[in-house]
Parts: structure tokens; sequence; C-alpha cells
């Protein structure tokens, strides 16, 4: 089906009919590794088998994500581009932006973690109740990005665990957008066994 | 807020007192609502008129300039289009671009051996592009990217590189300066050739004057 | 230890430049007249002039240096831009630079001050002159170990506390980190102001810990209160938080690579920064940018400020309880970065200048989308305006909490929005135009008090400034021409050329390999940031890559003053406050 344009009176921004995330045109011809090795542990069966009881609990964890925005950078503004209106994260149930580690159970590290950080992260993280999952948005908080330098810590994962990396410095809205529901889809999964 | 003139060039913001309705809090909350409903209803009633782009659902399309991942692009014949001359990894502010050359025996021709972009490091500033003087390597429109692994986002050869007929539909940041080329084909710019003209919505399918099959 | 390799700054290993002149900046005997005229006025033996420089530059013997700082300021230079150090590691006689820069707004003029200092002397201090240097000296100690005598409180302040070593000598290694573990992070005990001291309440004292990961601090800032019942009675404040070494990182890249890098400073309002850099480069080689490229960036700074003031408003007013506001103007707001996308590919961090024009031209439908812009953003800031400035609730909360006094302001080196609220009308954009400011028309707005109210309604009426100016940019449309310049020693040649011609390929490998190498000396260049006057002070030595680029933040004499701001007020009001600062950490802590 070709995608059909949609005009939009009040905004400049051109937008467009999309499909599921993955399938797009453009996903078709350039898949990043290991998207395309996941599909065939699918069609062998899976790596994980759940029950009925562990799949409802796996749904309503990831349809009912809190994040706690660990904002320090620039990649927390566009966090807040993210709930506001533009994309409006509250359709997937994670608009419930919380600053107490203890009410939060998606952790988004947006933004550059220096050492002098690293303390208040990992102690916030230890906070954090079960099942707690942590995102690494953008290229600081991933790997340091272009920081490789005396204060910057060379990727968060040097103090805490991670389960889902977003690059892009910063990413796009969608793009982290993207990475949130990928997340969700693991959980859903149970991909990711804590709690 | 009243403005005053004070001097040439600068102007004063008064604060106004607030009248006697003003300060018994309700007239301003009620007028302060009215403003919400009006938007309330403006949105209930034009939901079209919304600014919300629903991602998955709906996309929003990215300029042309966008700069996302990156792709190598190939010669006709199907080889990568890169000669491993380090112009984007010395161009790279974040050394996020590891080369290893080789040789290619029958022609004589330097070419990539090894080509990786660590994606964590790449902060996408498109310096890559711009100092590619083969017209190699390129950015797409591409920003959905989540990676579970940290090795995973380490890309190489296999996953950068596209064949021949790739279609303009996707690609993002190219190389140019000055004038900004409209149309042209991510197979290179095609130089003594003509420039296909392609809009952007029906360009996911292979080009037909461009791929040439296996010959 | 940490996991970081070593790391891998590529050195210089080509031919030796042959452009080795010195920098000659335009009217020098402007310039050095001017010198002379303050020099007989000052009239003290320790002030020497240092000709063919871009301001009037003076080097000053250690000890007399706030006797020169005291008499300068009481003949008008009554703003502390700026203290720096600049390491020469193999000049004798005193490795040091420490550098004073002063601005005078009845003259409209800068000074700079150079003090010589070896490692093992120090300096008297200067923060009985001028408040705002405290955290200077205290940042000038920690990135080069000059110790200044007297200094109340001489600690880290960007550098954690078991940090070893000075990080901007040019002999520490840039990838030398040091492990902060939880116990050494230090105690924070605010200082209780005389005022209270003796005010005997029945209130026990409470000392509370705001930040670093606090939602009112906005991640990046700790804020540590003595409180007696409600009221603040002591405060202070600890940075460094997202100190990502802006200046190391531009001493090993090329002078094209630090442009991303400034991207990152004020990541609110990005181009400006970009164009703060490119220009003061341009400035030092002596070129200018096209006039397309300067009306683009013109129209794009301007955007980029009414976005800066979109969400400082919009996130101070979430910390009062305010959301809707949130909401309506963070709609236009994605508009701007619409556009700003459709332009360089971007949409906060946008690398788009170059230094000598932009990267690409802007697209065909720029300034029609740029006039649906300015037809649509006024709607949203008169509802803003309609839902809060005449809400009783709302003027509460803001009406006198967190004033400061002019003289203060001014002698904590304020610039911006946050000095225009206390009365003084300095703009950049008037001061000193650049980029044609001089040919619109438009006013620099100010209010009295210096609160939280006034700070918001010069940031308001700014926005209404910046659309005045964007109308008429647009009205008179973009020049035709090019948008860099035809130079292949800086800008990249055209990718047709490079690929059909041998010479402009050369030009290309030479320029991406070799770099942008502007002539040997130092230059300082100013644009009216977000926040205020936004300035790059540039040292070159003639190499691809700068010897020394500071950048003058203007967040950072603002929040130096705030722990004096919130004494005497409440928790509540000390963060309406903070959020009308709107201090941008990146630029903070550079």
């Amino acid at each position: 089906m070709p995608a059909q344009k949609i005009e939009h009176p009040d905004s400049i921004i051109p937008r467009k009919a999309g499909v599921a995330p993955g399938e797009g045109p453009e996903k078709g011809l350039i898949t990043l590794p290991g998207e395309t090795s996941r599909e065939a542990e699918d069609l062998a069966g899976g790596t994980y088998l759940t029950t009925k009881l562990d799949t409802m609990v796996n749904w309503a964890r990831g349809n009912s994500l809190w994040p706690l925005p660990f904002g320090t950078a620039c990649c927390a503004i566009e966090f807040m581009s993210m709930v506001s209106s533009h994309y409006d994260v509250a359709r997937f149930g994670a608009e419930v932006v919380r600053f107490s580690p203890r009410q939060a159970d998606l952790m988004i590290v947006a933004g550059t973690i220096v050492d002098k950080m690293g303390p208040v992260l990992k102690k916030i993280y230890d906070q954090m109740p079960e099942p707690k999952y942590v995102l690494a948005m953008g290229a600081c908080a991933t790997s340091g990005g272009f920081y490789r330098v005396y204060h910057v810590m060379q990727g968060i994962d040097e103090v805490i665990p991670v389960d889902i990396w977003v690059p892009g410095c910063p990413p796009t809205p969608d793009g982290l957008m993207y990475g949130i529901l990928k997340l969700k889809d693991k959980i859903e999964r149970g991909e990711i066994k804590r709690g | 807020m009243a403005i005053t003139r004070i001097a040439p060039g600068v102007v004063k913001v008064e604060r106004t007192p607030l009248s006697l309705s003003d300060r018994l809090y309700l007239p301003q909350v009620i007028k302060g609502m009215l403003i919400t409903l009006r938007h309330l209803l403006k949105n209930l009633f034009n939901i079209k008129g919304l600014p919300i782009i629903s991602y998955p659902e709906v996309k929003r399309v990215y300029s042309e300039r966008f700069r996302g991942r990156h792709i190598l692009t190939t010669r006709e014949d199907g080889t990568t289009r890169c000669v491993a001359c380090f112009m984007c990894s010395t161009a790279c502010p974040a050394e996020c671009i590891t080369i290893e050359a080789g040789e290619d025996e029958r022609t004589r021709e330097k070419f990539p051996a090894r080509y990786d972009i660590d994606l964590l490091r790449c902060i996408f500033c498109g310096y890559c592009v711009d100092a590619c003087p083969e017209d190699a390597i390129y950015m797409t429109r591409d920003y959905e990217m989540a990676i579970d692994t940290r090795a995973r986002a380490v890309v190489g050869l296999r996953d950068l590189v596209v064949p021949p007929n790739f279609p303009v539909g996707p690609m993002g940041w190219r190389p140019y300066y000055g004038e900004m080329k409209k149309q042209g084909w991510a197979g290179g710019t095609g130089l003594g050739q003509p420039i296909r003209t392609a809009p952007f919505e029906d360009d996911s399918k292979p080009n037909p004057d461009v791929y040439r099959g296996d010959q | 230890m940490s996991t970081l390799t070593k790391f891998s700054a590529i050195p210089y290993t080509g031919p030796a430049p042959t452009n080795r002149e010195p920098y000659v900046p335009a009217n020098v005997a402007q310039t050095d007249a001017r010198g002379e005229e303050i020099a007989a006025k000052i009239s003290n033996n320790a002030l020497q002039q240092e000709r063919g420089q871009d301001m009037p530059s003076f080097s000053v013997d250690r000890n007399a240096i706030v006797d020169v700082l005291t008499s300068l300021r009481n003949s008008g230079f009554t703003i502390p831009l700026d203290l720096f150090g600049v390491d020469y590691p193999r000049r004798s006689g005193g490795r040091f630079d420490v550098v004073y820069q002063l601005y005078s707004p009845q003259a409209n003029e800068r000074v700079r001050l150079k003090v010589r200092v070896a490692e093992d002397e120090s300096i008297p201090s200067s923060v009985g002159v001028f408040k705002g240097y405290d955290w200077y000296e205290r940042e000038t100690f920690d990135m080069f170990g000059v110790k200044f005598e007297g200094h109340p409180n001489l600690r880290r302040i960007l550098c954690h506390e078991m940090f070893q070593g000075h990080a901007l000598r040019k002999d520490y290694d840039p990838a030398q980190r040091w492990l902060l573990t939880e116990q050494g992070v230090a105690k924070l005990l605010p200082k209780i102001d005389p005022k209270f001291e003796n005010v005997d309440t029945d209130f026990e004292r409470v000392t509370l810990n705001l930040g670093p990961s606090h939602p009112a601090t906005h991640g990046t800032l700790r804020i540590v209160v003595t409180l007696d019942g409600e009221t603040i009675i002591g405060a202070d404040t600890e940075i460094g938080y997202l100190h990502r070494c802006f200046e190391k990182m531009a001493e090993t890249h090329t002078y094209q690579q630090v442009i991303p890098f400034t991207d990152r400073l004020n990541y609110c309002s990005a181009i400006i920064n970009n164009v703060g850099y490119c220009m003061t480069i341009e400035k030092m080689l002596g070129i200018e940018a096209p006039a397309r490229a300067q009306h683009i960036r013109l129209m794009l700074s301007e955007f980029m400020r009414i976005s800066d003031h979109i969400i400082c408003i919009g996130t101070n007013l979430v910390d009062m309880g305010a959301l809707t506001n949130f909401w309506y103007l963070f709609q236009p707001r994605e508009e701007i970065l619409g556009l700003v996308e459709s332009c360089c590919g971007a949409r906060l961090l946008p690398t788009y200048t170059r230094v000598g024009g932009m990267a690409v031209d802007a697209p065909a439908d720029f300034l029609a989308n740029s006039q649906r812009l300015v037809n649509m953003l006024p709607k949203f800031i008169d509802d803003v305006e309609k839902l809060i400035m005449k809400n009783r609730i709302f003027l509460d909360r803001v009406i006198g909490v967190c004033p400061i006094s002019q003289e203060d302001a001014l002698s904590y080196g304020f610039t911006g929005p946050c000095l225009r609220a206390t009365g003084v009308p300095y703009d950049v954009r008037k001061a000193s135009p650049y980029l044609g400011y001089e040919t619109y028309d438009w006013d620099v707005p100010i209010a009295d008090g210096g609160d939280t109210y006034a700070r918001f309604l010069v940031r308001l009426e700014e926005m209404r400034q910046s659309l005045r100016i964007l109308q008429q940019a647009i009205d008179r449309g973009l020049p035709p021409g090019p948008v860099i310049v035809d130079n292949p020693y800086v800008a990249l040649p055209p990718k047709e050329r490079v690929y059909n011609e041998m010479e402009s390929l050369i030009y290309h490998f030479k320029l991406i390999m070799h770099g942008i190498q502007p002539p040997v000396g130092e230059a300082y260049f100013q644009v009216e940031g977000g926040n205020g006057e936004l300035g790059f002070y540039v040292v070159s030595d003639g190499t691809k890559n700068p010897y020394r680029v500071r950048v003058r933040p203007p967040c950072f004499p603002i929040f130096e003053a705030y722990p004096q701001m919130i004494t005497g007020q409440t928790i509540p009001d000390a963060i309406a406050g903070l959020g009308s600062l709107n201090i941008i950490a990146g630029e903070l802590d550079h």
C-alpha cells in the first residue's frame, strides 16, 4: 500500500500514514543487526516457555511503564518533546512521569552521565523497586558519545545494567518511542526476567 | 503587562496593577478555564487538526536532509564505492568509524576490508558524509534504532552496504554544498549520466532505470 | 580505574603549516589608542599595555591586580565578564596566563587584563571587587591549579572531589579518569546568612539536600539549604554534574570538529552557539560569511531564542504546577524544531553552521514555513499570557520572589534577560551588533525589580520582539548568492568539483586532514545567547587544533548568585525562582 501523505492545517511538519515499526518500506531494505536473527529464533519456537499467568503479568507490565526520566542534558529536552503534544507517549501507558524512583519502573537515562553523577545514578537505580528496566537514551548515556574525556562515564553500563540502547544524539522523539515499544515488546515476550 | 518606550530601542515592561475582579481569584480562574475549554472544544470537533503524530500508525516524514542511520553505497557492479581513504574516520568528531583497507586482487583497487560504525558513539553530525570524496557514505531517514546489547551496536559492512539499485526514497543527508540537488540516486551521483527524477512517495520499489539485474 | 581506553586524538603529523602569520584584528589602531586612554586614566605602574589585540589589553603584575580591578570598576567597567586561565607550559617567566575580561555598559567597551603566574605562585583573590569572580576563581583553580590568596572557599567546582590533577593543563592526559565513590562525595554545609544567625525562633534548624536528581533542579544541580522552619537561612550550591569538558575536547579536535561540541553547550538554542563559535573563528581568519548565510543565521538564531524562552517559561510553570502552558508552548516549539530539521536534518542539535557560512542552503520553502510559524506563534504566546498574567495564584508565587538588585546583578556579571529584568538595557545585539541586527527595528525590553515576575515579563516581551525581527527578515527575503565562502582553506569545495577536478579534491583532502589553520593570536567574540552574552575566546597557535577555547557561559554567574537570591525565601519560592533563571546545565558546566 503506498503511503499517504497527510496534510495538516496548523503544522509545517509533513507526516504520512505509517506501518508498524520494523516493517516500513525503509526498514525492509536496511536492517539492524539482531533483528533478523531474532526472527529466526522466533521461528525456531522461541527461547522461553512462559505460563499463561506470566504472559498476563508481562502484558500488564509492558503496557504500564512508568518512566523515571533521569534527564541530565540535551536528551532530556527530547524526552520532554516525547511527552508533549506532538508525540504523546501517553498512548502507550507511559505518561505517568515519576521523579521518585520508588514509583517508577522504567528508568530512562537521558543525557551525559559524568563521573560526579555516577554514585547518584547508582543510588537511584538501587532505590527503584522490582521489576525495573533501564533504557539508555542517546550517545552519551550509552557509550559516552564523543566525550572520550576525563570526566565522562563511558556508558552507563559501568554502573547499572541496561536493557535497551537507543542511539542518536539525541534520538528523535519517535526514535525514543521506538525504543520504548521495543522494550515493551521484550517485556511482553518475557525476555527480561526480573522481579 | 504594559509597554512603555523609555529610550530609543529600549522598552520597559511595566507591571499592571490588578483590578478588583482580578484580585478576587475566581474571575481570572474562570477566564483561564475558558481558554482551556476553547482548546478542548476546538480539538474535540477537529480531531484531524490535532498536532499529534500517532507514531507508529502515522509517521513523521523527516526532510531529505535528515541525519539518520548510515549506508555505504555501491557501484553498479555491486562493489562498494568506498575506497578506504579514511577521510570519514578523520573527520568524525566521535571517532566512531573503524576502517581497515584491503586491496582488490583483480583491479588493484583499495577497498574497505572492514568498515565498522559504532552507532552508540555516533553523534549523527553528518561530517562523514561531507568528508567523503567518493560519494560512498550517505545517511538515511531511518531513525528507528534500538539495540539489545552494546556489541550489536557496532555495525559492519554486512549491515551498511546497500545494493546498487537502492532507491532514493529513504535517503537523508547527502553530500551537497551550495546548490541543493533535488534528485539523484543513492548509487552515486551518476556523473555524466542523466539524473532520474523521482518523487518520494512511490520510490520504495527498485528503480528500473538504474537497476541492471545481474549483469 | 576506568575501562576507558587510551585517548586516540590524532596528533598533527603532516607538514608544518606555512600560514603562521600573527593575527591582526581589524581597526587595531583605534583599539590601541583607546587602550592608551584607559591606561592613562588608571595610571598604575603595574599596568603594561599589550598592543595589537582585538580589545584594549593590558598585562598586569599579579600583586597589583586587585588595585587595577578596583580602579577599572570605578571608572565604569562594572560587569565582570570572565576570568579564566591559559596554560603555556614551555614559556619562561610564568607558566599560566590568568585572563580577566570586563565590560563597561556606559562606554560599551571591553577590556582584557592578563596576569602571568608561575606554578608555585598565587594571585590575590578579587572576590572583594566583583562577587562574580568567586566561582570563576574556583574554576581556574580546578582546571589549572592556580591558587588565589584570600579566596574564602577555594575548592574544586566542576570536577568531582576525588579528582586529582588539573585537567586543562597541557600535560594532563585527556583520558585520565578518576573514580568517584559514594564515600568520596563531599558533605556540604551551607553557611548561615549573618542576618539570620541570631534570630531565635521556635523551630529546629534543618539542612536539606535538593538534587542533583530532584524534579525541581532539572537533573543536574545540587542545592543544599538550611531551613529555619520554612525560611531558608543559608544555601549552598554544587555544580559540575554535567561537566563534559568542552574546553579540553576543543583542544583535541580540529576547528571544524568543535562545532558539534558547541551545539551541546546551550542545547535549547544550539544554533546561537554555532553562530557564536563560527563567527569567532571567522573573526580570526578575517573573513565574513556571505549575506545569504548571515540572513539564515539571524533568522534561525531568533527562532532558537524563542524556543529557548519557551522551554524556560514552560518548564518553570510546570514547576509551579501550571501544566497547561507547557502543552500550549511546546506545540509551536515542535514546529520550530521542524523548521530547523528541514534545514539541516537534525531537530535539537543541528550542527548547521560551518566556519565561513552554512553547511547547506536553506530549503526552498524556508521563508514560507517561517511565515507560517511567525503567524502561528503569537496565538500561543497570547494564550499563555491570558492564562497566567492576571491569575493571582500565579502572581502571588512570582512577585517579589528571588529578587536581585541591579547592583548585585552587575557585580555578579549577569547578562541577558536576568540582567534586563533588573533594569539594565544591555543586549549584545544592540550594543555591538552582528549579523546586521542594527538594520532591524526592534526594542530591548527591560523591567524593574529583578524578581521572578520581572524575568517572566522580559522573556515574554523578548519573544514578541524576536517575532518582530523575524517578520522584517522574512519581508526582506533571502539575499541571493552562495551560503559559504569560496575559500578552499576554510570551506570544503562543492562536491561536484571534488568529484571532477583534481585541485578541488586536493583542497578537500587537505582541509579534512590539516583543518583550518587560523593565524596565530587570540580573539574574543560575543553573541547574545538565550541567557545572555555568550562569548568565545580562542587562542590559535597556527595548527589545526585550537590551542585554547574558552566559552563564556552566561548561566555561570547567574547560578552563582542563586544562593544569595533564595536566602530568606521559602523552598517553593526557590524552585519558582530557579526555573525563571533558565539554568542550562550543559552551558553552566561546559
